[in-house]
């Protein structure tokens, strides 16, 4: 055959009416075309180049660089998204099931349970979680129905209800209940890491209240989603512990993480991971308590009209 | 007995890699230190950290734009106390970058860092946790029993684990 050809010259002219795909040896036309590649590189690096002398030619009378487009910027714009200032959102807020939660009436209590006979990773799972979220309890149900459980949970005083859900030994499903009688949200739950797996080298979470974050919950379902979470922590955060845990809103994502922090400086803070991650993505939420038959569904994820479009988030 | 649902592999890997983009997108943690930071300017904390040095260098430059004589003595009292925190906390970063909270430990206890008394002897104790001052400080030194302060070692520093 062949052989590899010498190497390109500095400056390789194609011919115009060339083009690397006529060639019919796979070895040759292979080898044009990286040539021509690298003559495409060359040529971008040179503009590049050009432009940046220009820019610094112009000095301060550069234009301003272009701001490359994100999904965030290209974000839909959802009719739905709360202002500050509404008065009809801060109006509901102030009386939804929530309500005693934010005025200080309830202290938070939850459970946190599974689904039937759960195993190891999600049993250890609900464990950090318990350590994470103060005042909280696991508790096993062997195949007791949740329906049953809710009445006896509301008569101990319990605030909310966390079942994990597990498939092939692995948790995948979050369901959070506020309990007097408030809103179930379903979730899909994604690359857990237990607090071992998360690279680190910081000690267990301590018993201190930590401080919540809540990022980017736009919409009225993102705030009270927001709200859903917001109430499983008391309310006072206590400083010394400087824990922090944070749900954070990213399309349609939330991600939550547990950190520990310490300000170097006025404008520096240092953040170590602590508890255990994991990703949730809402599927439903419903008025009531858990009831998957029977319940009025505040919103639910259909695929076919809400996947549809790549910028368009709901949370 | 319950119902099963299949997994749609379409949908699974669709919704992971969107996952992925959208926690490359989050940039986790910038947006939580930027919130931290966002907090500690807003003063939710209190007193706990004593970082006026944004508060006082403007109030500084202020003052020196005004007249320099006006309230000297009181600047100076302030600016003193002010130094004197900030010189500790920078000498303190600097060395302590091995163990990244004793910083936290010492700079819990300046709530009642007025005086400067106590900041001198500060100083001189900074290499001894033992202050004794706050009862703050029980909870937090217990959480790290067993780190020596004594600046000796030349590991490298555990620098901030910036995960995922």
């Amino acid at each position: 055959g062949d052989g590899a050809s010498p190497p390109a010259p500095e400056r390789v002219v194609f011919p115009p009416t060339f083009s690397v795909s006529e060639i019919k040896n796979k070895q040759r036309r292979h080898f044009m075309f990286l040539r021509w590649k690298q003559q495409q590189r060359k040529e971008k690096l040179a503009l590049k180049k050009k432009r940046r002398k220009e820019r610094e030619a112009l000095g301060d009378k550069a234009p301003p660089k272009p701001v490359p487009k994100t999904i965030e910027n290209q974000r839909v714009y959802d009719e739905t998204t709360v202002d500050p200032n509404d008065e009809e959102v801060a109006f509901d807020e102030a009386t939804d099931e929530f309500a005693p939660y934010f005025n200080r009436q309830t202290v938070p209590k939850i459970l946190i349970t599974t689904s039937d006979r759960p195993r190891g990773r999600t049993v250890r799972f609900c464990e950090q979680l318990a350590t994470v979220i103060p005042n909280s309890h696991v508790f096993y149900r062997r195949g007791l129905a949740l329906k049953r459980i809710i009445p006896q949970c509301i008569a101990r005083d319990f605030t909310d209800l966390i079942v994990i859900n597990e498939d092939r030994k692995i948790p995948n499903g979050l369901v959070l209940s506020h309990l007097p009688d408030g809103p179930t949200a379903h979730f899909r739950m994604s690359s857990v890491r237990l607090r071992k797996e998360i690279k680190r080298k910081g000690k267990e979470p301590t018993e201190h209240v930590p401080e919540v974050i809540l990022n980017n919950f736009t919409t009225r379902l993102g705030h009270s989603i927001g709200r859903m979470f917001a109430a499983l922590f008391p309310h006072d955060p206590q400083f010394i512990g400087r824990q922090v845990a944070t749900f954070h809103n990213q399309r349609d994502y939330i991600f939550f993480r547990f950190h520990r922090y310490i300000f170097k400086s006025e404008k520096k803070v240092g953040i170590q991971e602590l508890g255990p991650r994991f990703t949730l993505k809402l599927r439903s939420l419903q008025k009531g308590t858990f009831d998957s038959k029977f319940g009025e569904y505040e919103w639910i994820h259909k695929r076919r009209e809400m996947d549809t479009s790549r910028r368009k988030f709901h949370l | 007995r319950r119902k099963l649902v299949p997994l749609r592999r379409k949908i699974e890997r669709r919704e992971n890699r969107r996952e992925e983009k959208a926690l490359i997108a989050a940039q986790l943690d910038n947006a939580i230190e930027k919130e931290l930071l966002e907090r500690l300017k807003q003063d939710t904390y209190g007193d706990i950290y004593n970082f006026p040095i944004h508060a006082f260098d403007k109030a500084l430059q202020q003052q020196d734009a005004e007249s320099e004589s006006e309230s000297d003595a009181e600047r100076e009292e302030d600016e003193d106390d002010d130094e004197d925190v900030d010189k500790r906390e920078f000498v303190e970063a600097e060395d302590s970058e091995l163990s990244d909270f004793e910083d936290m430990d010492k700079l819990e206890t300046s709530s009642e860092e007025e005086q400067e008394e106590e900041e001198e002897e500060e100083e001189k104790a900074s290499h001894s946790k033992s202050k004794g001052k706050t009862p703050l400080k029980g909870p937090a030194r217990r959480k790290r029993p067993h780190i020596e302060i004594e600046y000796e070692e030349e590991t490298e520093p555990s620098t901030k684990t910036k995960t995922a």
